[in-house]
């Protein structure tokens, strides 16, 4: 050990320990006890649904003619046309990983849940034959209904528990969205939207996958937006309230807050690359000119050894 | 080949209580930056205990139980005054050079502690079961997908989420710190810059 060459002190470093972790968790307990934690309640499709339910709607309708958020996600979720596959050059390892958690938003947030209805409530079964039929064997006419009624969604109230709409060819549309608005509004959609997924049950449910992609885009970010939370408004450093967030993941949020990174729509995937070059420029910093010398540039350590060069 | 002989002789050689636990410490040691080394430990040892103690209860005992929602406050505490005291820690060091005479693997795995502490301590607050939880569940996703890593973690899964965070990236941390703390002894503290010089 080369430090037996300089004189030596006594010391205690058990001691230095117990001293320090005694010191600190006085301090923490005190924050504890004071501050308490963040304790803001996630938003959930129940608040959406009864908030907002001319939005719930359309944000159902989106999931129907394939124009939402998850619909148009592309990988890992499907291949959408319109999905945004992120690359730098020709690196893409979205691209590689591919359709890997596949999800569908008919399916998933439409028919699944109203095939689940329609099991305690035969009237629904009634409407999805209908909608079924259709979409087997005039599916062309099923999607005209489909978007006169997302455009009437545009000017619709929300009167005595109804979505009101004008007057127009709709079919079985505005009945299913009636009843996924309802399951939405009682709070039985989230379960039954996670008891969907894979390995997931009735009894267990340890996925909350759906759930979150059927928030994610309008619902949550209004709700972010709110509380000034958004991706280009330094989000995910803000805790609710007056918090400190993972402040220590300031470097990796500045780079969302400027361009390139504000702009492309491969920022994740350059943000986190940049973040990972400056971790490695940290990690091999002894062997990196220039940066290796930066202590020397800035003699600091002239303050931090300063009692021991007095006394040599 | 005695396996048992030779495991018997590193025990002896490395795990050398002189080595490990001195009781004298080099004279230049005496600034207070000394100090956040073992202020950083101390607060990971606190967020030990109170995440021991959470995961006995469950990840649902701290969103209604006020004596859950303490010790959750004192895990939050823990994890800031714990970057805080890292990040002091970091820069004496980098300020220090301490990266000279062989501790080089001491300095990387510092770092890589660093970085890998960043991730297991954002894994925790996609646990906390709040709306930030929440939203920057949905957000993160995106980041974990543009970089291909869905099949090996789906972020918006939050019993794998609570896996890494409690399991997986704690037994790395603990490892990595284990081999830092003990090159720390066995390479002894790094002696002041220009003493090095003058003793050539």
């Amino acid at each position: 050990m080369d430090e037996s060459k300089y004189k030596q002190k006594e010391s205690d470093l058990v001691k230095e320990f117990i001293y320090a972790f005694l010191g600190v968790i006085i301090v923490i307990i005190l924050f504890a006890i004071f501050f308490k934690s963040p304790q803001m309640k996630p938003y959930s499709i129940k608040q959406f649904a009864n908030q907002n339910p001319v939005e719930f709607a359309q944000v159902e309708m989106r999931n129907i003619l394939g124009l939402s958020a998850i619909a148009t996600y592309g990988p890992p979720y499907n291949n959408s046309s319109q999905g945004q596959v992120q690359s730098i050059g020709f690196i893409s390892p979205e691209g590689i990983e591919g359709v890997d958690v596949p999800v569908n938003s008919i399916k998933t947030f439409v028919e699944n849940p109203l095939k689940i209805e329609s099991k305690v409530d035969p009237s629904l079964s009634k409407i999805m034959n209908q909608y079924f039929y259709l979409k087997k064997n005039n599916s062309s006419l099923l999607t005209k209904m489909e978007n006169n009624y997302y455009n009437a969604l545009n000017n619709a109230k929300y009167r005595r528990g109804k979505i009101v709409v004008k007057k127009g060819v709709y079919g079985p549309i505005p009945q299913m969205i009636t009843y996924l608005l309802r399951m939405g509004k009682s709070g039985i959609l989230e379960n039954v939207l996670n008891n969907n997924l894979p390995g997931n049950n009735s009894t267990y449910t340890y996925n909350y996958q759906n759930s979150l992609l059927f928030l994610q885009g309008t619902p949550l970010r209004n709700v972010a937006n709110k509380y000034s939370m958004l991706g280009n408004q330094w989000g995910i450093l803000k805790e609710e309230g007056n918090y400190p967030g993972p402040w220590w993941l300031g470097i990796y949020t500045f780079l969302y807050q400027i361009p390139p990174y504000s702009t492309t729509a491969s920022g994740d995937l350059m943000a986190f690359a940049t973040f990972g070059l400056v971790m490695t420029l940290l990690i091999f910093a002894p062997f990196i000119p220039i940066i290796n010398k930066i202590p020397y540039y800035i003699p600091l350590y002239k303050v931090i050894w300063k009692r021991y060069y007095e006394r040599e | 080949m005695n396996i048992t002989k030779i495991l018997k002789n590193i025990i002896k050689k490395d795990l050398d209580p002189d080595i490990l636990l001195p009781d004298t410490l080099p004279v230049y040691v005496s600034s207070f930056l000394y100090m956040f080394g073992v202020l950083t430990m101390a607060s990971l040892a606190i967020i030990i205990l109170s995440g021991i103690v959470m995961v006995i209860e469950g990840p649902l005992w701290y969103q209604y139980s006020s004596l859950g929602l303490f010790f959750r406050s004192v895990h939050f505490w823990g994890a800031q005054f714990f970057f805080f005291f890292l990040f002091i820690h970091i820069l004496s060091v980098f300020f220090m050079a301490g990266w000279r005479e062989g501790r080089i693997i001491t300095w990387i795995l510092g770092s890589l502690l660093f970085a890998i502490s960043m991730f297991e301590a954002f894994f925790g607050f996609l646990i906390g079961g709040g709306f930030f939880a929440q939203w920057n569940q949905v957000q993160a996703k995106d980041a974990m997908n543009a970089i291909g890593l869905s099949r090996f973690i789906n972020i918006l899964d939050n019993s794998q989420l609570y896996g890494f965070h409690t399991i997986i990236l704690p037994i790395v941390i603990i490892l990595i710190l284990s081999l830092h703390l003990y090159i720390v002894r066995k390479k002894g503290v790094v002696p002041p810059i220009e003493i090095e010089k003058t003793n050539g």
